[in-house]
């Protein structure tokens, strides 16, 4: 049974321009020690869903349906207090990219993540409980008494990570955490995020456009366009055999060391409050049929654990 | 402009020990140096994209600037061969028309680098104007040439640049750099900014013009993938100095320099069966200050340092004929 | 951003927005004002300081619309004209004879009673019947030759013997309601108690000319307490024509003063942002100098020293406040240089003259505009007050120099509200159109980009 359960969920956004449907009716799973991927471009909506999981959509967003069953709960349901009471930074975690700059610069990195633990009344020595948190995202539990603008980006990112896991969350929602870091230390962070996988049994989604750098992590994979799903499934199926022609033309523009090509994919992401009528996709897609433009795919399971929305199969 | 001495017939552009270092304060405060540029030889061939990588903070962006005459060098000297006439390039070099409109660059960022007010037909014939091509028939032919060359279709003179998508913006800038029928052209991270379904038409793009036209490039850029499809050779940059360059193809599947090593490792490559391997990235933590160390500027984060590194910069030697390396491992 | 930048952008912005529009209106209806009085009114303007052109008026009069309200005690002027009789002609002299009658229902007496009577010749005297309702009269003459307009003060000595007749003695102080008081009161002891008669009144003025002499022209004025729109001030003259008259002038050197120091202010702004180093050091230096100095007194100063015109008059205080805008243009003006496409014109070959006409004048223009706009009102208040300290040219009607007549003429202590509260609301009142239009091309120029 999964841990996370998202089903029908959909955030508009109501602009002057009209309503955005920023996330669409996308379903979701997520299990124990499992880490699924969400790839997207920008503009896809995958933030956004990152967001709404968390409840942190902020008018003129609004979320406007479906359910997020947790342990067979639907937290979607509760208000905002028992959200953030029982669910927020204490089950379910989030880091985002600019994370890094998410600390106060006038105080101490271990007063900050102490301040986390006050406000959630964790019951336990507070410095036990930052130095445990430094040891395992691998800094040096003097980090604690270091200012934020003493420590380098990746040192920063790692810091929050620990704030982030203080109250041991059962899932870690990561939004786009290295994009704004060298090549190396996000390397290093992806690794930290596989150890804490390993050793804290952390499920976790991670949400970028980097195809690339998923592959090196994900268990499964989501495919997110404009503001739906277009396919899903386990990774090592997905990278060998990608069926959306969404998936097959982003496949072929990830820019791979080992690749000596990069193909871009022609016209531009639909005006989310003017998606095309029928599949979302189809005023791009080399294989667009009469129907595709008629009528939108449903999320079909076509084998395995693979999920497609297209008319092709 | 003064003669710079023997330069190869078939090197385009060079630097000689380049130096460019940024003071901050010094008045009333302490002076603040950074090294952006420290020490550096280039060799770029004509003809050639030679593409220069290295992170954010390496100084790749104010060596390409300083190739061109937009920075001026600390120390050391950049030669430009003209016609087998070789050019100390300085800031000053401006002032000669006719070498100005040699050099030329493409920015990172589309949406700045192109006054989106302006219409696109502006854009493009005003440099022109200023080349003293004065005849209009001239000027729109020239116009229309370049956006063919990019890609862009001809009516599109009469919008305005804000009407452009970001890809397209990118291309207008290369067709703007392109009108002057520059000899050397620097890129300056023209793909980062775009999203990676639009990386891969501006590299091809510029990949056919350097084929249709010979045009040398120096392509700066910290995706080493798009390095590898675009360039002839690389130049590998870390704080400042060149610590590997040769062969595109040799650098990037033989590399000598730790880091570059540790940066092919780090690199993500589609790679499912390793979801679970922890990569091994053989990088030390870095702790020491910066001012500290004489030598290699690897030095505190090398697993193989030595302290020999710590107080001597490595020579420059020859691996084999097109590779390069700044280390004493070698 | 669909639409084209340019004019049709701003018009479009200002007319969509209502505040905009409102704005645009008032200006309008105010530029058309002005025309009209610049053209209607341009020889009254000239008679402005001509104190026997508005003898005809009542003097002190509150807005007409106030008899309302109280029509027994507040009423305008009635005027009373009637046909000459020639009683007797001869060769030394002619006489004529003028007959008026009228009925008085009001509850107070005019506040003054004027004669005024044009003859081709000048008048060798005249004599005044003045018979009250209930039969008793008065008779009136001139102590000097009279005048063509002879008002009650002229006829005081003859008011001043039947007062004493009446009641006794001659008050100390002797006002035109005083006298006026008398010719229509009661005779007796109770003359002067407030209780007027109310009826039908005769006057008959007997006039002695030289021969050959012709009545012109012959009014009678009973002058009330109210006139136009907003009454009249101490001289008599309108406060709606002095507004009307004012208007003009205010707009004209409030635009001028505005342009001028927004232009300027912008030009050396932009230029000195553009062009940085020593030269932009050395212009803000200047710049900080001017826009510290205390820019009242310093006006105050310069305007007694120069007595300027108005057109030198709004350089000057264009010279004071330039240096605002200069600065904003100069920080609009280095934050466009941090702009990429600025460095890239220089790598194309683009001169920098260019480069500032390409893509610093543009950007500088509309807020430029906007600024203007809301610069105008603030200009206006300086004059006017300049105006009411008396420093403007003397022949220039304003409303600051209105203001600063009824200060002289203690209009507040009078309790002629009029003379006060009408040009001080008009000041604003032309201010409010140049902010809202002002604002709206803000919005337009900095919420849009």
């Amino acid at each position: 049974m999964p841990l996370l359960s998202v089903r029908d969920f959909s955030i508009h956004f109501y602009t002057p321009k009209g309503v955005r449907k920023a996330v669409d009716r996308v379903n979701l799973d997520l299990s124990k020690k499992e880490v699924i991927g969400i790839a997207g471009e920008s503009g896809s909506g995958k933030s956004t869903l990152a967001m709404g999981i968390m409840r942190l959509i902020t008018p003129p967003g609004k979320i406007v349906g479906g359910k997020i069953l947790f342990n067979n709960e639907d937290i979607l349901s509760y208000n905002e207090g028992k959200f953030n009471k029982e669910i927020r930074w204490k089950k379910i975690s989030m880091i985002f990219q600019g994370s890094m700059n998410g600390f106060t610069p006038v105080f101490k990195i271990g007063q900050q993540i102490e301040e986390v633990l006050e406000i959630h009344e964790y019951k336990g020595n507070f410095k036990e409980r930052v130095n445990e948190l430094l040891k395992m995202v691998e800094l040096d539990p003097s980090v604690s008494d270091k200012y934020p603008h003493e420590l380098s980006g990746g040192m920063r990112q790692r810091a929050f990570i620990a704030m982030a896991l203080a109250l041991n969350p059962e899932i870690l929602i990561c939004d786009e955490p290295t994009t704004a870091l060298d090549v190396i230390t996000q390397a290093k962070i992806i690794n930290l995020l596989k150890t804490l996988k390993k050793d804290l049994g952390l499920s976790i989604i991670f949400i970028t456009h980097d195809l690339a750098l998923l592959s090196e992590i994900s268990d499964r994979l989501y495919i997110m366009y404009a503001g739906g799903i277009m396919e899903s499934g386990y990774s090592l199926d997905l990278y060998k055999n990608p069926k959306h022609p969404y998936t097959q033309l982003l496949m072929d523009s990830i820019a791979d060391i080992n690749k000596d090509y990069i193909k871009g994919i022609p016209g531009f992401m639909p005006d989310l409050a003017n998606l095309p009528k029928g599949c979302r996709f189809s005023d791009r897609c080399p294989y667009a049929m009469e129907i595709c433009k008629q009528k939108e795919p449903e999320l079909k399971r076509i084998e395995g654990d693979r999920y497609v929305s297209c008319w092709l199969y | 402009m003064s003669h710079a001495g023997y330069i190869d017939s078939n090197v385009l552009i060079k630097t000689e020990g380049l130096k460019v270092y940024f003071v901050k304060g010094g008045f009333l405060s302490e002076k603040q140096i950074t090294k952006a540029v420290d020490g550096v030889d280039m060799k770029i061939n004509k003809g050639e994209v030679m593409a220069l990588v290295g992170e954010s903070g390496s100084g790749k962006t104010t060596l390409g600037r300083a190739m061109i005459g937009l920075q001026k060098p600390t120390d050391g000297k950049i030669i430009y061969n003209r016609d087998n006439n070789p050019i100390i390039i300085t800031p000053k070099t401006k002032i000669i028309k006719h070498i100005r409109k040699e050099l030329q660059m493409v920015y990172q960022d589309p949406y700045s680098s192109i006054d989106p007010y302006m219409k696109v037909y502006d854009a493009l014939s005003m440099p022109l104007k200023y080349a003293k091509i004065k005849n209009k028939e001239s000027i729109n032919k020239k116009i229309e040439e370049v956006l063919n060359m990019v890609g862009l279709p001809l009516d599109l003179i009469n919008n305005y640049v804000f009407q452009l998508s970001g890809g397209q913006r990118q291309r207008l800038s290369i067709a703007r750099a392109l009108s002057l029928d520059p000899r050397f052209l620097v890129a300056d991270e023209p793909v980062t900014m775009l999203d990676a379904s639009l990386k891969g038409e501006i590299v091809d793009l510029l990949k056919k013009i350097n084929k249709k036209t010979g045009i040398t490039i120096l392509f700066i850029t910290h995706e080493l993938p798009i390095a590898k499809i675009i360039a002839n050779r690389i130049s590998v940059m870390y704080k400042g100095k060149i610590v590997e360059s040769g062969r595109a193809q040799t650098v990037l599947t033989d590399p000598l320099h730790p880091y570059t090593q540790v940066l092919l490792e780090a690199y993500p490559k589609i790679n499912p069966e390793s979801k679970d391997t922890i990569k091994t990235i053989k990088v030390k933590e870095s702790n020491i200050s910066a001012s500290k160390i004489k030598g290699c500027p690897f030095y505190d984060r090398c697993p193989f340092a030595t302290q020999k590194c710590l107080e001597k910069m490595p020579d420059i030697k020859s691996i084999s004929s097109d590779h390069e390396v700044a280390c004493w491992l070698y | 951003m669909a639409a084209e930048t340019g004019i049709k952008l701003y018009l479009n912005t200002i007319l969509k927005n209502k505040s905009g529009l409102i704005g645009l209106l008032m200006i309008i209806i105010f530029v058309a004002l002005s025309i009209y009085a610049v053209t209607a009114y341009s020889n009254v303007n000239n008679e402005w300081k001509n104190g026997m052109y508005w003898e005809s008026y009542p003097k002190n009069a509150m807005p007409y619309w106030m008899s309302y309200f109280n029509p027994q005690k507040i009423f305008g002027t009635e005027t009373l004209t009637t046909k000459p009789s020639l009683l007797y002609s001869s060769s030394n002299y002619y006489i004529y004879q003028l007959n008026y009658n009228f009925t008085w229902s009001k509850d107070i007496p005019p506040t003054d009673v004027i004669f005024y009577i044009k003859s081709s010749t000048p008048m060798e005297s005249i004599q005044i019947l003045w018979i009250k309702p209930d039969g008793t009269n008065i008779t009136l003459s001139t102590t000097s030759q009279p005048s063509s307009y002879t008002d009650l003060i002229s006829l005081s000595s003859s008011i001043k013997s039947y007062m004493s007749e009446q009641i006794g003695y001659v008050p100390p102080t002797v006002t035109p309601q005083l006298l006026s008081q008398s010719l229509f009161g009661y005779e007796g002891k109770g003359l002067l108690n407030g209780t007027i008669e109310k009826g039908l009144y005769k006057v008959q003025v007997t006039i002695v000319t030289s021969p050959n002499t012709k009545i012109l022209i012959n009014k009678l004025y009973l002058e009330g307490n109210a006139y136009g729109l907003f009454g009249t001030d101490i001289y008599g003259r309108p406060i709606d024509l002095g507004i009307l008259l004012g208007l003009p002038n205010a707009l004209e050197i409030g635009l001028l003063t505005s342009i001028i120091s927004v232009i300027g202010g912008v030009i050396i702004g932009g230029i000195s942002g553009f062009l940085g180093g020593k030269t932009d050091s050395a212009m803000n230096w200047v710049t900080l100098v001017i826009l510290v100095l205390p820019a009242l007194p310093f006006l105050v100063v310069l305007s007694y020293v120069m007595r300027p015109n108005l057109f030198l008059e709004a350089l000057l205080i264009a010279f004071l406040s330039w240096p605002f805008y200069a600065i904003i243009a100069r920080s609009a003006a280095q934050s466009i240089k941090n702009m990429t496409f600025v460095e890239a014109d220089k790598v194309l070959g683009i001169p920098s003259y260019r480069t500032f006409f390409t893509h610093f004048m543009p950007r500088l223009t509309p807020f430029a505009i906007a600024y203007t706009a809301l610069g105008v009102p603030g200009a206006i208040i300086l004059v006017e007050t300049l105006s009411f300290l008396g420093l403007t040219p003397a022949g220039l009607v304003t409303w600051g120099s209105i203001l600063d007549s009824a200060e002289s003429n203690f209009a507040a202590v009078n309790g002629w509200w009029w003379w006060i509260l009408f040009p001080g609301l008009m000041i604003i009142l032309v201010s409010i159109p140049f902010v809202m239009i002002g604002f709206s091309i803000e919005k337009a120029v900095f919420g849009g980009k």
